[in-house]
């Protein structure tokens, strides 16, 4: 349903909003004050006036009562400095263009997050162990909880571009290790090779190819998950 | 480097002057016209957010139609865009002015250091708006933001992930962002409150005629130059060329060329640079004003006139008949001496030794004051007998004004002879000093000078000493005094030629004023 073309849905936070902005516009900035003088400014205009007539003063003079003059020249004048002020603002809202890749790039993210193996292997508790434990504390597994670190390395059409450790995560090093990694390519076939190693091994735990073929402007990223692997988003 | 910026600023404010009037310009106002700006933003922010889907589907949707609805809602998107970015630059010829001034000195470290994290907000209030327009400029910005924020490494996952693919963005992310968005401008008015809280009647509006002036000029450009989106965002694509708003995203390539890492350093680098510039001053910082209760009798004049809220009245302490006395927060007080010229005391028709008053500073007494004004004036007069029928007059002028030694220089005129006295603040002047001057110094005029006007070093001396000479405001100048043997000229440095010719052409004028005028 609209009533004059919004939607009454939006009428509502209108209704919200509108009292607060009138606020706003009214009391904190003062907007009122454009209509109307204060009763402390029209008493000081008061005592200008007696002063001026008793004194010979004019204080109307004085920087902080003077009330400033409003020529065509000076209207004019205000639009030529406002000019360049406006220029600058509007300009560089929008400009000069930034080139974030040249044409004919395209983008592969590397974003892994891999469990690494536990230092110490689980083994099976025996009836002993078991039986001396606090009944809700019962696993049969006894496992370790930290973890190694883990290594990757990513091979792009025979190079390999990256290849870090990442620590766990986490204060007792039992959280995964994550990969970040953005790689700006041209566009056009490559060939893909991760290959995830556990601590200081050289044999990798898993290895992961892939051809792709990228168009300008694309952007794939390479996850994993548990049950799936790497996967190319 | 200082200086040169602090005389850039005098000849911009001198242009300026010409077409805004003094109390209008711009240049003067850039603290107020902040928080102007800021309430546009607000504003115009309330206003779109009506019509603002802020669903990951419907926001570039949404913001589109606005931007169609050229009339009203687009005009409100362009507002909104437009007087943030002139925040920016707004705010940053403040942080410059101010620096250029070295308004960062003593008590005023405080109103400098809340300033920097202004900036931060500032900067992140813009950045986080761009996030919501969700077009590809959006989705550059908000990955780049991640990912600068996934370096430290606090989060136990890379938040950077929630943009990997179509997929992996939320509308309840996305709510996040909207939420961000909101309450970061609502932390950083704040803050700017929190920037002038130590100040006595900040101004926080600019002129009205500013006001209007601002907001015709910036509906100008939102017709005439209309805020745009680029093209949806979408995560199976990057965009290789965006049309940037430099304001607030000019760190995002230097993100691009030098990584997180020593973005981060770099920032945080020069936040506590800029933040520590008010500790290379401390160790000059000129002792805070004191108060002699035996002179005290709790008129509250000075407590009135200090711009910086730097003396309470206390009840008092000495037994006296009187209900308060003055107190000074050493801390607060940047010991211009404005707290000197409102005090009754302060008047150097005394016999007295001591000269004491009933608030003082240790740097320049007003026993300091009598008695060089004695001096410099002796001499002056004495220069004028020495030329027969010659005109004396003393200039009194400000710290933050013309040089005042210059001026004396740069008037060649046989038959004038001038003396000037310098003090803290041209309000530091207690109006008897210009009585005193013509009843017993002898002096032909008596010329006053300062800031430029309405730029007034210490906020409210210049205005003070206005009220004073007319009467507006205790102490008065009494009315015996000629008003016209006297002459206030505002002036910056830069302006030393302008006002040694006025001084030499008052001085010249002075011969033909008879001396039967009334004066005691």
């Amino acid at each position: 349903m609209e009533i004059a073309g919004i939607k009454v849905f939006y009428i509502v936070p209108i209704l919200v909003f509108g009292p607060i902005v009138f606020f706003v516009l009214f009391k904190a900035i003062g907007i009122g004050s454009l209509f109307s003088l204060s009763d402390e400014q029209k008493e000081l205009q008061r005592k200008h006036r007696q002063l001026e007539s008793a004194l010979n003063v004019e204080t109307a003079k004085s920087a902080r009562y003077k009330k400033p003059k409003l020529t065509v020249m000076k209207i004019i004048g205000q639009g030529l400095l406002y000019l360049p002020f406006l220029l600058v603002v509007g300009y560089f809202s929008s400009y000069p263009k930034y080139e974030f890749a040249p044409e004919n790039t395209a983008q592969i993210k590397l974003s892994l997050t891999l469990w690494g193996e536990r230092k110490i292997p689980c083994r099976t508790r025996t009836a002993e162990e078991l039986k001396e434990l606090p009944p809700n504390m019962r696993r049969a597994k006894s496992c370790s909880r930290e973890r190694h670190p883990v290594r990757i390395t990513f091979n792009l059409n025979g190079d390999t571009v990256f290849n870090k450790s990442a620590s766990p995560a986490g204060l007792r090093d039992d959280g995964p290790s994550s990969f970040y990694q953005t790689f700006m390519v041209p566009a056009g076939k490559h060939e893909l090779i991760v290959n995830i190693y556990n601590g200081d091994d050289d044999t990798p735990v898993k290895t992961f190819t892939q051809g792709v073929t990228l168009s300008s402007g694309q952007a794939i990223a390479l996850t994993h998950t548990a049950g799936e692997g790497i996967v190319i988003h | 480097m200082q200086q040169y910026l602090r005389n850039i600023f005098h000849h911009i404010e001198a242009l300026f002057d010409k077409a805004f009037d003094g109390a209008l310009n711009p240049i003067r106002r850039l603290g107020p016209l902040a928080f102007f700006l800021y309430w546009i933003v607000a504003g115009s922010g309330i206003y779109i957010y009506i019509f603002f889907d802020t669903s990951v589907s419907g926001a570039y949707e949404s913001v589109e139609w606005m931007t169609r609805q050229w009339y009203l809602a687009g005009i409100m998107r362009s507002l909104h865009r437009y007087a943030s970015d002139a925040m920016v630059v707004v705010a940053m010829m403040h942080l410059l002015r101010e620096f250029s001034y070295g308004r960062y000195r003593g008590a005023r470290w405080f109103a400098w250091f809340t300033g920097v994290p202004i900036i931060w907000f500032l900067f992140f209030s813009g950045v986080s708006g761009y996030w919501l327009v969700w077009d590809q400029l959006a989705q550059y910005v908000a990955i780049g933001s991640m990912e600068w924020l996934d370096w430290l490494g606090i989060f136990g996952k890379q938040v950077a992930n929630n943009f990997l693919s179509p997929a992996t963005i939320t509308d309840r992310f996305f709510t996040l962002l909207v939420f961000i968005h909101i309450f970061v401008p609502l932390f950083l008015l704040f803050i700017m409150w929190f920037h002038v809280m130590r100040l006595k009647s900040p101004r926080i509006n600019p002129p009205k005629e500013l006001m209007i002036s601002s907001i015709i000029a910036l509906v100008i450009i939102s017709l005439v130059y209309p805020a745009t989106s680029h093209d949806k965002a979408d995560l199976s694509t990057v965009a290789l060329n965006l049309n940037f708003d430099w304001f607030y995203l000019i760190a995002y390539p230097l993100f691009d060329a030098i990584g997180p890492g020593p973005m981060w350093a770099a920032g945080i680098g020069v936040t506590v640079l800029v933040s520590i510039i008010p500790l290379f001053s401390m160790r000059n910082r000129p002792a805070a004003a004191f108060v002699s209760l035996e002179k005290c009798n709790g008129c509250t004049r000075c407590a009135a006139d200090c711009p910086y809220d730097a003396i309470e009245m206390k009840p008092r302490s000495d037994g006296l008949k009187f209900d308060t006395e003055a107190v000074v927060d050493p801390d607060a007080c940047v010991s211009c001496g404005i707290c000197v010229g409102a005090c009754p005391v302060s008047t150097p028709f005394r016999h007295d030794e001591e000269m004491q008053t009933g608030i003082d500073l240790p740097s320049q007494s007003l026993k300091n004051m009598r008695d060089e004004v004695v001096k410099v004036m002796k001499t002056a007069r004495d220069e004028a007998g020495a030329v027969g029928n010659g005109t004396a007059v003393v200039v009194f002028g400000c710290a933050n004004g013309i040089n005042l030694e210059k001026l004396k220089s740069s008037i060649n005129l046989p038959d004038c002879s001038v003396a000037v006295m310098g003090v803290a603040c041209t309000g530091m002047l207690p109006p008897s000093f210009i009585d005193f001057a013509i009843s017993r110094g002898e002096m032909d005029g008596v010329v006053v000078t300062g800031c430029r006007e309405n730029g007034c070093y210490h906020r409210f001396g210049q205005f003070w000493v206005e009220d004073r000479i007319n009467q507006l405001r205790d102490p008065n100048l009494r009315a015996r005094v000629p008003r016209e043997r006297l002459r206030t000229i505002w002036a910056a440095p830069t302006d030393l030629a302008k006002a040694a010719d006025e001084t030499a052409a008052f001085c010249e004028s002075l011969p033909s004023i008879t001396k039967d005028d009334g004066v005691g």
